[in-house]
């Protein structure tokens, strides 16, 4: 495992100085990249041209990576949600957000909610948060991340993420209440 | 439709979706051509998401243009505040908001990294408002990942040495302390950063904490160390009297090392008692007491039956054969027994000299810390005066909050917590004040009233906000003016909206201040 950190910070360094070094990290990050946008884009050619925009974004400012103990994925998710926000705000489409059973089981048991028909009631619900607190329950839930990762993604302390995330479930278990009546 | 757009249990991409997108070489022929070191300039050019330096900063950088001296003249309300202090002494300095910088001695080091001796003069200021940090011309705005974010602050710092007016650097293996008072008591979201002169950019460093320290001062105790004497000295042994009777007794084991050290030890009866009946000490008894009487040599002896009792004073003695054998063992005994005696007595004296000097320098150490406490008692209390009145660092019971960093060199120092740029509304902005004229900015600010944060964008940008915050813009003009648009000036504006023009209110002066802008701000 540390032999591949290794490899892998040295593949940085290379990077930084020659950007032909990258391409061994595009092809093991793609996939995951590509699969974390399309979560969040409404169809196939938005996420292509969002995750370009990505590695573009990632090899012009790999100059500026610090390796502070975080896997490089994070680095690029936090590029990627910048991209992914950045593209909202320019196409003023409607965003986009991928729900799944999984991720809405563990939404009900940390809610309490017992309702059969989970993901129409979650979508009723998601549809009353703020964009930032959408993103919370995206990668927590759906993208399944650790709250250290997600304070490394989002850059802020991994007690705020557990904090601010645990807000919104209280939010989403007083909207389940609220729109049920 | 809602808000958004909701997909329920969507396909995940396939394997050949996925393959079909990827394509490096194409990605890397998009890239520009120079690209190898990915300078700043060709990072404004291709991301089209530019960097965005704050014209302020820019102007730092090119002292010949009139801005930036009018600005510099505003700022002469936050000048940096001058320490003088001995670079061989450990040193603690309070701020006048409550903040504490300690300062190790040998802690700063000339351009070629070697020890600086002597005093040097030490300039700190701080900033807490974003009224401050825009006088300051230090850009909010940071770039993560190379994507624009803003700063919410927590409180920043600039700290600068010098000696002879020579720039000087701080030790490697050294670091100062900065204790920030701060205006913001959140625990966990903020971060520490550092403004790099390399390229005017805020480099993260690590996350921030607070502590909320109630001012008081800690008192040293000292331990005092006890010696241990031996107090316990062998009983030389006697021969036995012939004139008198003498009498053996099985001795209790580990009760007396006295008589355990030698062997076939008698009892011989004390002139002390009355009558004493040898057939009564020799005869069998079930039991037999024995206790040593203080102070003597004697012993006094119970012989114990169900009904009957016999009390008798005795000492130890030696028949002649036994008599030399014991003796020749008590000499030995002894010897060793002075040797160790003199070797603890030595011990002793050198440990309560030690002591004793130890003692000395506390006593010294104690009178010259009353002394100081004395002498800067004044200081002191002027001090806790200062930030007392500072009210807006002070919460309950004298209590501050902190934010602690290690400052590893000098410059600006930050406790920020990053936010995206304002969403909303984007639109292309463009100003005329009350008499009609077109205003050209030079730099734009846009700064969200119940955050401490504040955006800047160039000139030619679009400017983006969220309609439902209260926003105020701030517009330093190319003939150095400020204007401003106040929180009415954005009602109308829709989401749709593509361009507005913003009707400013004006201040020409040859410098503004702090009242200046907070009176557009607050």
């Amino acid at each position: 495992m540390t032999e591949d950190i290794n490899s892998e910070l040295k593949q940085i360094e290379d990077s930084k100085k020659d950007s032909r070094h990258f391409e061994p990290l595009y092809k093991k990050y793609y996939e995951q990249i590509v699969k974390f946008v399309y979560k969040r884009m409404e169809n196939l050619d938005d996420c292509r041209e969002v995750t370009s925009r990505v590695f573009t974004k990632a090899i012009l400012n790999i100059g500026k990576y610090k390796h502070m103990g975080f896997p490089f994925s994070s680095w690029l998710y936090r590029i990627a949600i910048n991209e992914i926000n950045q593209f909202y705000r320019d196409s003023k489409k409607t965003r986009a957000i991928s729900i799944d059973d999984t991720g809405a089981k563990y939404i009900a048991e940390e809610t309490g909610q017992q309702k059969a028909d989970l993901l129409t009631i979650l979508s009723n619900a998601l549809q009353h948060l703020e964009e930032d607190e959408i993103q919370l329950i995206e990668l927590r839930f759906f993208d399944g991340k650790a709250f250290s990762e997600i304070g490394e993604i989002l850059e802020i302390t991994e007690n705020n993420a557990k904090v601010r995330t645990y807000r919104i479930i209280d939010k989403l278990r007083e909207l389940f209440i609220k729109l049920d009546q | 439709m809602g808000k958004y757009n909701i997909f329920k249990n969507r396909a995940e991409l396939s394997k050949e979706q996925v393959q079909e997108g990827m394509d490096f070489q194409k990605l890397q022929s998009s890239l520009p051509k120079t690209n190898k070191g990915f300078s700043k300039p060709l990072l404004i050019g291709i991301t089209g998401i530019a960097i965005i330096a704050s014209l302020l900063l820019y102007f730092k950088t090119k002292p010949t243009n009139e801005t930036f001296d009018k600005i510099v003249l505003a700022n002469a309300e936050n000048p940096l505040k001058s320490f003088k202090l001995n670079t061989e002494k450990d040193t603690v300095l309070i701020y006048e908001s409550g903040s504490i910088i300690k300062i190790e001695k040998g802690s700063f080091v000339d351009e070629n990294g070697n020890e600086i001796k002597g005093e040097i003069d030490l300039q700190y200021r701080e900033f807490h408002s974003v009224s401050e940090t825009l006088l300051a011309g230090i850009s909010m705005n940071y770039d993560s990942a190379g994507t624009t974010q803003y700063f919410e602050s927590a409180g920043m710092f600039e700290i600068l040495a010098t000696q002879n007016n020579k720039a000087i650097r701080i030790n490697k293996n050294k670091s100062i302390e900065v204790q920030l008072a701060s205006l913001n008591s959140d625990p966990t979201k903020f971060n520490q950063y550092y403004l790099s002169d390399k390229n005017d950019q805020w480099l993260y460093l690590n996350k921030d904490s607070v502590n909320k320290i109630t001012v008081a001062r800690a008192i040293a105790d000292s331990i005092k160390e006890s010696p241990q004497y031996i107090t316990q000295k062998i009983v030389k042994p006697e021969k036995a009297n012939p004139k008198k009777q003498q009498f053996l007794i099985e001795v209790p084991k580990g009760i007396f090392p006295e008589l355990e050290i030698f062997k076939n030890v008698l009892f011989e009866a004390s002139s002390k008692n009355k009558n004493f009946d040898v057939s009564k000490a020799t005869k069998s008894w079930n039991d037999v007491d024995i206790q040593r009487i203080s102070q003597s040599k004697d012993y006094m002896i119970t012989f114990i039956n169900p009904n009957e009792k016999y009390e008798v004073i005795a000492y130890p003695v030696f028949d002649t054969t036994n008599y030399k054998n014991a003796i020749a063992k008590y000499n030995s005994l002894n010897e060793a027994f002075a040797n160790k005696l003199n070797e603890t007595v030595e011990q002793t004296k050198i440990k309560d000299n030690k002591l004793n000097s130890q003692l000395a320098i506390y006593v010294e150490a104690m009178n010259k810390y009353r002394d100081l406490i004395r002498k800067n008692q004044k200081i002191y209390s002027d001090s806790m005066a200062i930030i007392l009145q500072n009210q807006r660092f002070t919460q309950s019971s004298q209590e501050i909050v902190y934010r602690t960093f290690q400052v590893k060199q000098f410059g600006i120092w930050n406790s920020d917590c990053p936010r995206n740029i304002p969403q909303g509304v984007n639109l292309a902005a463009s100003y005329i004040n009350d008499k009609g004229e077109v205003v050209k900015p030079a730099a734009v600010y846009l700064v969200e009233k119940d955050k401490n944060a504040m955006y800047s964008s160039a000139s030619n940008q679009n400017i983006s906000f969220n309609p439902d915050n209260e926003n105020v813009l701030i517009i330093i003009s190319t003939d150095n003016v400020l204007h401003w648009v106040s929180a009415d000036g954005f009602s109308g504006i829709t989401a749709s909206d593509k361009k507005h023009t913003f009707n400013v209110r004006s201040l020409k002066k040859i410098s503004y201040s702090l009242a200046d802008i907070n009176n557009i701000i607050i």
